[in-house]
């Protein structure tokens, strides 16, 4: 299970203290003015519209944004996205605690957890369109099946690591149930669901748009999927550089958060 | 005036097989008014099983004990090997925590922290303190509570002696102020010649092998003469039981 | 918290109940009753789906064609051709991977260049990659292999670049005082340290190019698993596509928990002991 905890890659917070010989944004910034002028130079090679060149898909950027399509349609992939992260909220904590908890329930659970967090996405998207149609109600099922083991596993994470110490120095200062559930369970687990959160949000919201491109009315994925079928790659591929921009800044964002919220993890510190 | 009182005291483990341990074997101990009692013993003696009896955290098998203040159930603090605070809590959350009265908590935290050196650092997390710190923080926690009764589990053994023998003074100055009846285990004989008024020698298999009353004047210095023949002379006869424990060890497999 | 918080009532007098005593053999026999209980649940939610959602095929149906495709020789055909392409991309997308995730591991230059495009490598969806690449190659042999390298590269470099970082700079200077030979550090220093990123990165990058794999053939291919797939889907046949969906499922478990599970677990056994 260990493809859904801590094993995700870091992304965004190199740690390494080496001295730097150019500055950071000047090198990573160069190396994208690279990879565009190389992106440039094939499609003027090719010269061909399904290879449109970066200018005319920045155009494309600029448009989609400007028209306020973009809002629009990532407006309405975010709420549903939100809208399954809440059901998987309200499934996942019971799960994840009673995981926590019990060495059979843990085992009990593990296997359809597995299933739900590893199942291809195609399988999703489709299940989603055949049996809801092409509603709402499809993406947010779908994007709540995918985020369920997300917080399942790291509720239970943070259930186990409570230290039976801490609980046993509750106990001899005479601490009430209710105020080790609320200074020792719930801060324990709030950082780890937070990091369940982080890493459930990027698979969440593709399956969720491979859900839309399979059939929806809106949202990014039946943007690139109208896109597709009117062979308009310069608009499929504006779309993409939207999703991909959008995903790194809510990740960094949530990178943000964390370290702020959780300001007594040394890790962190 | 506090009191502690253990009679029979019996405490058994059992393990995954079903075989049994005697851990504690028949403990009769009783410790009344302000007085600092020190435990000492060879590891595994049973010690920290002792004093988890007493506060609560662990059941018994057979035997009483009973912690009274004057007409009511006293009221405890535990000081522990480590610092066991509560990571994403600030030290004076930590403190704010263990609380049994709101009233003037603060100003009650604000005192021991000062008292152990930490008055400035109430708005840091543990990980921002060092273990010594930490461990001085652990001790402010158990005085806030104005226990009756304080135990002590070895407090300073994971720090180095530097540390340690400025933590060791600061509980004197702390106890001497305000004085409780005090548990205090240690592995260390001299530190229990320098704190108690009593020490409470255990022996292997749970039983109290001897008690000797320590009547020094305070605050004692490790380099006053008498507290230095008294060490001596507890080390040595300490060291007998050690050995003995050792043989007893060493038979065992036989 | 209230100011009437009780304190502790610390008088406990008499014996306390004797504890309980976990036997041995509930010790082994959980796991497995567990496994057991949770593969009943599966199907009894699975027989209840096809009770109440009418258009989800019962386990039976799914199985009989599942056989019927092995019969024809559909299911090992099909299984045979997306192989090729999977293994073919994969370690294409291994061996680049890991020979830029080792040039990040190792030069702050390189890091600072490559993580910003990793980045964009990791969150774009594999979709689009499917889509891209119907457009560019056709319905040939390249839609699905390069979108089962694209899929797979950034996984891959993001951790194998993190392997690198966790090779122990320190020992090695140890190992070097030592004098102790360059295999032996590669054995005893190196890898027990970059195991188990390499693993993960082994993990994800499979995770990730299956994924892939099935797109690419669901939209531009005529062969495949995936292909076979949306045959019967587009044949409104759903117990056909959910047939091939328990493969997809065998194969991932395959591979988790047989080929990867224990690998990990030898690989890192030092961490729990
Ligand atoms: N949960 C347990 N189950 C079984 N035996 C235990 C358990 N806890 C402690 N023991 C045993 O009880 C005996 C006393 O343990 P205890 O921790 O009280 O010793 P101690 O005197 O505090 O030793 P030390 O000085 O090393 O801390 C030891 O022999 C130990 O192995
Ligand atoms: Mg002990």
């Amino acid at each position: 299970m260990s493809t859904l905890v801590a094993a995700r890659p870091s992304v965004g917070r190199s740690k390494s203290r080496r001295p730097a010989s150019a500055p950071r944004w000047l090198v990573s910034s160069g190396a994208l003015v690279v990879a565009v002028l190389a992106w440039g130079i094939a499609s003027a090679v090719v010269d061909d519209n399904i290879a449109p060149g970066p200018l005319e898909v920045l155009e494309r950027v600029v448009d989609i944004t400007v028209s306020g399509a973009a809002l629009d349609n990532f407006a309405s992939s975010i709420v549903k996205i939100l809208a399954g992260f809440g059901l998987a909220m309200l499934a996942g904590l019971p799960i994840g605690f009673a995981m926590g908890r019990s060495r059979f329930l843990s085992s009990y659970f593990s296997m359809p957890l597995f299933v739900l967090g590893n199942v291809p996405g195609l399988t999703y998207a489709v299940f989603g369109l055949v049996i809801f149609g092409v509603g709402a109600t499809g993406p947010i099922v779908v994007s709540a099946l995918v985020a369920v083991p997300f917080v399942a596993i790291n509720v239970a994470e943070g259930v186990r690591s409570v230290d039976g110490k801490l609980l046993r120095m509750c106990q001899a200062f005479g601490r009430s149930p209710a105020d080790v559930v609320r200074h020792v369970y719930l801060p324990a687990i709030t950082a780890f669901v937070f990091v369940g959160v982080r890493y459930g949000f990027a698979m969440a919201w593709k399956v969720e748009a491979l859900t839309e491109v399979f059939g929806a009315r809106d949202g990014v994925g039946f943007m690139i999927r109208r896109a597709y079928q009117e062979f308009q790659v310069a608009d499929m591929l504006a779309w993409t550089t939207l999703f991909v921009v959008a995903m790194v800044l809510i990740e960094r964002g949530l990178a943000a958060l964390e370290s702020r919220l959780f300001a007594w993890r040394k890790d962190l510190a | 005036m506090a009191s502690i009182d253990i009679s029979g005291l019996v405490k058994d483990y059992h393990d995954r097989a079903g075989n049994r341990t005697r851990v504690l074997d028949g403990i009769d101990l009783s410790i009344t008014g302000e007085t600092f009692v020190s435990i000492v013993g060879p590891s595994g003696s049973g010690k920290t099983t002792l004093l988890n009896i007493v506060s609560g955290i662990e059941s018994h098998t057979a035997g009483n004990v009973s912690l009274r203040a004057g007409d009511r159930d006293a009221r405890v603090g535990y000081v522990f090997q480590d610092p066991r605070l509560l990571p994403w809590r600030t030290v004076d959350q930590n403190l704010s925590f263990v609380q049994h009265d709101r009233d003037g908590w603060a100003e009650r935290a604000q005192h021991y922290l000062d008292l152990v050196g930490l008055g400035h650092l109430g708005d840091r997390f543990p990980a921002q303190l060092s273990g010594g710190q930490q461990q001085r923080v652990g001790i402010a926690r158990a005085f806030s509570v104005e226990p009756d009764i304080l135990l002590m589990d070895e407090p300073f053994s994971h720090l180095d002696a530097m540390t340690s023998r400025t933590l060791r003074e600061h509980l004197e100055r702390i106890w001497l102020e305000s004085r409780r009846t005090v548990m205090f285990v240690t592995h260390d004989v001299t530190e229990a010649v320098q704190l108690s008024d009593r020490i409470v020698v255990l022996a292997p298999g749970g039983h109290v092998h001897e008690t000797i009353e320590v009547d020094l004047p305070r605050p004692r210095r490790a380099s006053d003469p008498a507290v230095a023949v008294l060490q001596a002379e507890v080390l040595a006869r300490f060291e007998v039981l050690e050995a003995r424990a050792a043989a007893a060890r060493a038979e065992v497999p036989a | 918290m209230t100011a009437t918080a009780i304190p502790p009532a610390p008088t406990r007098t008499g014996p306390a109940p004797t504890p309980r005593r976990p036997s041995r053999t509930r010790a082994l026999v959980g796991p497995a009753l567990a496994l057991l209980a949770s593969v009943a649940t599966m199907l009894l939610v699975w027989q209840l789906a096809v009770v109440l959602g009418d258009r989800v095929p019962s386990l039976a149906d799914t199985i009989d064609r599942l056989s019927a495709e092995q019969a024809s020789g559909d299911l090992w055909g099909n299984v045979a051709v997306s192989m090729n392409r999977f293994v073919l991309g994969l370690v294409v997308a291994l061996v680049v991977g890991t020979a830029l995730g080792v040039l990040m591991g190792l030069s702050r230059f390189a890091e600072n260049a490559l993580t910003d495009l990793t980045m964009a490598g990791l969150a774009a969806p594999a979709v689009i990659w499917a889509l891209l690449t119907t457009m560019w190659f056709g319905f040939g042999w390249l839609t699905p292999v390069v979108t089962v390298f694209l899929a797979a590269l950034p996984f891959v470099m993001v951790n194998i670049a993190k392997a690198v970082r966790a090779v122990p700079s320190d020992l090695l200077l140890v190992a070097r005082a030592f004098g102790v030979s360059r295999t032996e550090v590669l054995r005893h220093v190196v890898a027990p340290a970059v195991a188990g990123s390499t693993v993960a990165a082994v993990r994800f990058a499979i995770m990730s190019a299956w994924n892939g794999l099935l797109l690419a053939e669901w939209f531009g291919s005529t062969s495949g698993v995936g292909w076979r797939s949306r045959y019967w889907y587009d044949a409104n046949q759903l117990d056909g596509f959910l047939a091939w969906v328990l493969v997809f499922i065998a194969f991932l478990v395959l591979v988790d928990q047989v080929v990867l599970g224990p690998v990990e677990r030898r690989l890192t056994r030092w961490r729990s002991v």
